[in-house]
């Protein structure tokens, strides 16, 4: 769909990535002009199995997912990876598997299997996430398909580590890279130090602007307005039972 | 080319070339596998194989459009030739033929068959089938055709009306399945020689199949023969099934009677052998690609 989404997203004006775990927030997003959707592994994790732990959700059932919203694709999909689903060779098959279920882009994230919907995951050694950002390159059959990598541990290893690995995996070709879990100082020491990749920060609605930055990848807005939204109508419709009794 | 470009038009362009091609229907990947190894240009994902294998059922439409998804899925992944699909009835009405058409084009199918059985469907051998209205197969080709995104996603009419109206009926039913938009004509079970050689005098120019089961309707026709006759595709859809039924029902019988499976072990593969053929030297030598020793090339400053 894109021949290089990372180049259209640096063109424009720090653009926000929405994410979506539904059939109906991807509908919706369908419907939008964003640049790209990304199928959040924890928001689906939520939707097909009523479960906030992303490590929780396979690959088989994740990609049967993305298959489906792949029919719906309007703008270049992105998919998440998780921690490749196991060891680098893993990581091969399931890149592959991701990208023939309709991915533009992937993301592999630095935490160990299985991934965890946390703000403070374990993460891997920086020779384990390389050796599974080569494995998902040579997974990918077209050259058009992006993989970036979502760097998860600055609690752990700080801005250095954050630094030291945006530079492996310079060398090693990934498209971009994703911060998250961090604090405002954090974002803008290494966006002072001038990354070698496109550098992409996770995004709530209460994010300051930081002008280094590519693009914003959201962590699940709809999804959360859409679960106050529900947990509203549920009041209403104890209310409204209650009332119902009553008569 | 990216694969399910390339597979969609070599399998064009091999029905289209003048030579018949010859298709067995996998029950599985590794069927397929075996299949592709012993040199098949194509091969072909198919309900009675897929019911069987899937959930040891009769093709009675119990089996439905997301087993038979998955299953051409898992065989188009696991072999590097076309893979043909049968996708019965479209599985309800024009919005679930539009959905099949895409789920199966998506997946990298190089064309479909749909059919005119009434739901629930059986094999097309079988007695007691019933026939929809003309209209509505014509109909759904339509909504096929539309919904589909490369004009090489070859779209095939299968008839089922020779069991039910003869096969003037069929022939004349296919004639608008063509004129709706089918790329290539199935008659299914026509009943004797001369019935294979009217079939394809009524469709001189249109690609056919034809469908080749042991024990059923139709007289068991060589390869060549059929293709004198005209025909561009032929498929086995039984056989594999029937023959990994057969052995393992032997094995079965032996280990039961011998308490080992010694005497049957000439029938099998051996260890090292299906490990070379499921390519085990091949993942085990990608895994030690990305071993962290190997992964310090791209850790210098």
């Amino acid at each position: 769909m894109t021949a290089s989404l990372i180049h259209t997203l640096t063109s424009m004006d720090q653009p926000i990535i929405p994410a979506a775990g539904d059939g109906q927030t991807m509908t919706l997003l369908s419907q939008s002009s964003f640049p790209a959707i990304f199928l959040d592994g924890t928001l689906t994790t939520q939707t097909l199995l009523a479960e906030n732990n992303q490590g929780l959700l396979t690959l088989s059932e994740y990609a049967k997912f993305c298959r489906d919203m792949q029919l719906k694709k309007t703008s270049p999909l992105i998919y998440d990876l998780q921690s490749g689903f196991g060891s680098p060779l893993n990581t091969y098959y399931a890149a592959q598997e991701l990208e023939r279920s309709g991915a533009d882009t992937i993301i592999l994230n630095d935490q160990t299997y299985p991934s965890h919907s946390l703000n403070r995951p374990t993460t891997t050694t920086p020779a384990d996430l390389l050796g599974k950002a080569k494995a998902a390159q040579d997974g990918l059959e077209n050259d058009a398909t992006e993989l970036w990598i979502k760097l998860e541990g600055i609690w752990d290893y700080g801005t250095k580590g954050i630094l030291q690995r945006i530079h492996y995996l310079a060398n090693i070709g990934a498209d971009a890279i994703i911060i998250d879990h961090y604090t405002d100082d954090q974002l803008n020491t290494i966006i002072a130090a001038t990354p070698e990749l496109p550098t992409i920060a996770t995004w709530t609605p209460n994010t300051p602007h930081n002008s280094g930055i590519t693009a914003w990848l959201d962590t699940g807005c709809l999804a959360r307005q859409a679960q106050q939204a529900r947990q509203q109508a549920l009041t209403e419709l104890k209310k409204g039972a209650i009332a119902y009794a009553e008569k | 080319m990216l694969k399910n470009d390339r597979m969609r038009q070599q399998f064009k362009t091999d029905v289209m070339s003048g030579h018949i091609v010859r298709m067995m229907v996998a029950p599985d990947a590794l069927a397929a596998k075996i299949a592709q190894s012993c040199g098949a240009k194509a091969v072909f994902s198919a309900g009675y194989a897929t019911s069987a294998s899937a959930l040891a059922m009769p093709d009675r439409g119990i089996s439905d459009f997301g087993f038979a998804l998955e299953r051409c899925r898992e065989i188009i992944n696991a072999v590097d030739i076309p893979v043909f699909a049968d996708a019965d009835t479209g599985y309800g009405d024009l919005d679930n033929v539009k959905r099949t058409v895409e789920c199966y084009e998506a997946i990298g199918a190089a064309g479909i068959f749909i059919e005119d059985q009434v739901w629930p469907k059986r094999c097309g051998h079988m007695d007691g089938k019933k026939v929809e209205p003309t209209e509505v197969l014509e109909a759904k080709i339509k909504a096929a055709k539309a919904a589909r995104k490369h004009d090489d996603f070859l779209i095939m009419s299968r008839t089922d009306a020779r069991a039910v109206y003869g096969l003037d009926d069929a022939i004349e039913r296919s004639r608008r399945y063509k004129a709706a938009g089918a790329d290539l004509i199935f008659i299914e079970a026509p009943q004797s020689s001369e019935e294979l050689e009217k079939i394809h005098e009524a469709f001189p120019d249109t690609p056919m199949m034809a469908n080749m089961i042991e024990d059923g309707k139709t007289p068991l026709t060589k390869t060549e023969d059929l293709e004198r006759l005209g025909f561009n595709i032929v498929v086995h859809p039984n056989a594999m099934t029937y023959t990994q039924t057969y052995a393992e029902e032997q094995l079965v019988k032996t280990l039961q009677r011998d308490g080992t499976t010694k005497a049957y072990k000439d029938h099998m593969i051996t260890f090292p052998k299906f490990n070379e053929f499921v390519g085990l030297d091949k993942v085990n030598a990608r895994d030690a690609m990305y071993a962290p020793e190997k992964m310090a090339q791209f850790m210098t400053d």
